[in-house]
């Protein structure tokens, strides 16, 4: 371990008051192939930002080869030999694949009017060694997504990195693309040492020699990956299983619920949707019922947020995707659109409307016309006190919890008919959890239909009458709480721990 | 003896600046909404001050009747303008440089109208006789126009923030420049709203041209000097940012007049020196709560 390439010693980064990443030490032999895991939030992106000199460390001490980096620019950083991926690939479009790796191949001077004939067979041996030769005169726009993931690989190569930095090289990959990938990284050059960031379990077990596992920006485990799967730490913050589980559990299936109760409000048939040519979502269909509650569940990057944000009309959805609300199809309606007609979101990150005050949050909506007089904002605030005495605050200035309250608010005074409920539990402390089960549980006994996503599994648990299973842009499982609550074992299989060969039907 | 400190030549032209100052705000307040809720960077905003200015010019008659048509006849032409530059970039969505160019075509087509009908020459526009002469500060003579027109550039500074910061109405516009995705998630119409900070957009200018005519008279050109200091105080201030506009506004009218009396010459320097160092300062220390 004396030859560490890369050694994190005590690196913070913090947002403002919230600490992104917290004291984190990492250390990296040269050739290692290392991980890093972890929950949204936990501080993955970040932590790759701070090596690849996107962000500036708030505290704490960043070495490369012998030298200290943490106040060196990205282009510098860059040139002392650490390369990176993006999220999204970051491509030339309009170039073809081989003029794309030619940007990166060092040593050419700017002047030269044409590439000079090594710094050619350079970049085709990188893109080579992806797998590209064959399309080396293709435009990268052109290439397929995961074609691009490639490419952006051997345009990294090509600057002959000594260490490279991937930002989820997995992400909107199929199966055996993924394979491929694994292996490709595997086969790398033991000169190369990759520090990679991704969502996609399996893959960082075939890739990865070594795992860290952070959470809410800190270090929770380090070691091999079959080690750091059976770290209880890793189990509790994957599968929330500190939460209070106790009380409302077994209290919930089948209550007697309110008028209309069980019928379908939200019909979703054949849902289709994606990022920038990948495919998060292929035919997705579901039924939200009314005073029901059902908690769609899955890993991290399954595609969860993209389905209720598809739904509220806030994500395009592709051709053949069918919504219907109350039975009316809502094709091609905006996002204004489905909330009036009754679909109400409570987004991830909440995203309040910044400089505006807790007060004028909740003017905002105004109840439908369809409707009259069904809410007003004396019932949602004796729903949720804690916004009473905030009114005057802005959003920054509110606790988590209070945010989660106040978007909760915003999307009940427009009086919907199905709550979208995007990982309500997100950041918050354990008391708060409880406090929103209640009311959670509380609306859809007053008849609301709530579709929620979570990675929470305990509180789905708790507060779903159904669960659906998300895996790999499509559902796998969908049955009632109290049957998934007999095969614990499996759900962990299907969410944290999981296996090559995942079931693929349900 | 505290006012004559305060009277010598640098505070009549620092007063000057603060009426400078307060045109360009009533001007830009408009375009920064423009920008922040529509995303319009409407090149035609200064067409629309040059228009309300040559109102000014062919209704004076010496009298408040004349200031009072033209007023009325801003807020029509104002609000047709608005509406009609609201219907010109609708179908270009999400193409900023497609809407730059129509409106920057639809200014180009104003200049050469207003040429056509006025003539080239500059044209200097009186204010009402009652409020045409001035007024001894000190030692000096200073027109009561201007301190009347600071004195309504307050009253309208008030009106806006009151209506942006206080309003239901403000509060929906700032929703929609804060996330206008989430805005229709909750129920808001984002495109009346967008149409209507367009129409207030345009009646804000047209009128500030009549009000303004006194100070910054109808002539060939002016359009674009006002827009290029609209925009300046826009990206100054941060887009949408009616606070923002204020302060940038006060700041670009003291460069332009106090900057001006003491060190001519590299005034127009010291406006690029002040945008860089404003810049700088307001990425590093972003307002808290406001869109940056």
């Amino acid at each position: 371990m004396t030859t560490a390439l890369l050694r994190l010693a005590a690196v913070s980064h913090s947002y403002g008051a919230r600490r992104a990443v917290d004291e984190v030490n990492v250390e990296l032999p040269v050739g290692a192939r290392h991980a890093i895991i972890g929950p949204n939030g936990a501080g993955k992106s970040t932590l790759l930002h701070l090596v690849a000199g996107t962000l500036r460390p708030t505290a704490g001490q960043i070495h490369y080869a012998g030298a200290d980096i943490s106040r060196w620019s990205a282009p510098r950083r860059a040139r002392a030999g650490i390369a990176r991926t993006w999220q999204h690939p970051a491509l030339a479009h309009p170039l073809t694949a081989v003029q794309n790796v030619l940007l990166a191949v060092p040593g050419q001077r700017l002047s030269a009017l044409r590439p000079s004939r090594s710094a050619v067979l350079a970049a085709e041996a990188a893109l080579a060694q992806v797998g590209l030769a064959e399309h080396a005169d293709r435009l990268a726009g052109q290439l397929a997504y995961g074609d691009q993931r490639r490419l952006e690989i051997a345009v990294t190569l090509a600057a002959q990195p000594r260490l490279l930095l991937l930002d989820e090289p997995s992400a909107g990959l199929a199966a055996g693309e993924v394979t491929q990938l694994a292996e490709l990284i595997r086969a790398l050059s033991a000169d190369i040492t990759v520090l990679l960031v991704d969502h996609n379990l399996d893959f960082v077990a075939a890739v990865a020699d070594t795992v860290t596992v952070l959470h809410h920006g800190q270090h929770v485990a380090t070691g091999a990956p079959a080690a750091t799967r059976e770290h209880p730490e890793v189990r509790r913050v994957y599968l929330g299983t500190d939460l209070p589980t106790g009380p409302a559990a077994g209290s919930v299936p089948e209550r007697p619920a309110a008028t209309g109760a069980g019928t379908p409000v939200l019909r979703v048939r054949h849902l289709r949707a994606g990022y920038a040519g990948a495919s998060m979502l292929t035919g997705i269909s579901l039924d939200v019922r009314a005073g029901r509650v059902t908690a769609v569940v899955g890993r991290n990057g399954a595609g969860k947020s993209t389905l209720l944000n598809a739904l509220a009309g806030l994500h395009p959805t592709e051709p053949g995707t069918e919504v219907l609300l109350h039975g009316q199809p809502l094709t091609g309606w905006d996002a204004r659109r489905r909330a009036r007609a009754g679909l109400g979101i409570v987004p991830q990150r909440r995203r309040l409307f910044a400089g505006l005050t807790v007060g004028e949050h909740l003017n905002l909506p105004r109840p439908r016309s369809s409707r009259p007089g069904a809410v007003d904002t004396r019932q949602v605030l004796d729903l949720l006190p804690a916004l009473a005495q905030r009114r005057q605050h802005r959003p920054h200035q509110l606790s988590g919890g209070e945010q989660q309250m106040l978007a909760l608010a915003r999307a009940l005074l427009a009086d919907p008919d199905v709550l979208l409920l995007d990982e309500p539990s997100e950041g918050l402390a354990p008391a708060i959890v409880g406090q929103l089960a209640t009311i959670v549980t509380g609306l859809a006994t007053a008849g609301t239909a709530v579709l929620l996503v979570e990675q929470n599994l305990a509180l789905a648990c708790q507060i779903a009458h159904d669960i659906a299973v998300l895996d790999r842009a499509r559902i796998i499982r969908h049955v009632a709480t109290a049957d998934i609550r007999e095969y614990p074992n499996e759900l962990h299989d299907l969410l944290a721990v999981p296996t090559a060969a995942a079931p693929a039907s349900g | 003896m505290g006012l004559n400190v305060l009277v010598n030549p640098y505070t009549m032209t620092a007063l000057d600046g603060v009426a400078y100052g307060l045109l360009l705000f009533t001007i830009a307040a408009g375009l920064t909404l423009i920008v922040g809720v529509a995303g319009v960077f409407s090149m035609a905003h200064g067409t629309l001050y040059l228009a309300g200015a040559y109102l000014a010019w062919y209704l004076a008659d010496g009298g408040w009747t004349g200031l009072a048509l033209a007023l009325a006849a801003a807020v029509v032409v104002g609000a047709v303008g608005g509406a009609g530059l609201a219907a010109v970039v609708r179908p270009l969505v999400d193409r900023p440089l497609g809407q730059v160019l129509a409106t920057l075509g639809i200014a180009y087509l104003g200049a050469d109208q207003f040429n056509q009908v006025f003539g080239a020459e500059p044209r200097s526009v009186d204010p009402p006789r009652a409020v045409a002469g001035s007024v001894a500060l000190g030692d000096y003579q200073y027109p009561i126009y201007r301190l009347l027109f600071i004195a309504i550039g307050l009253v309208l500074v008030v009106g806006l923030f009151w209506l942006v910061e206080r309003s239901r109405a403000g509060a929906v516009v700032r929703a929609v420049v804060a996330d206008p995705g989430m805005a229709a998630a909750t129920g808001l119409r984002t495109s009346a709203v967008r149409v209507g900070v367009l129409v207030g957009g345009g009646v804000l200018a047209v009128g500030a041209g009549v009000l303004g005519a006194p100070v910054i008279g109808p002539s060939p050109g002016v359009d674009t000097t006002v827009l290029a200091y609209s925009l300046i105080v826009c990206v100054v201030g941060g887009l949408g940012s009616i606070r923002g506009a204020l302060l940038a506004a006060l700041g670009v009218g003291q460069i332009l007049t106090l900057g001006v009396a003491l060190v001519p010459g590299v005034a127009a320097f010291i406006l690029a020196a002040a945008m860089l160092v404003a810049l700088t300062v307001r990425h590093r220390a972003a307002l808290p709560g406001q869109p940056a």
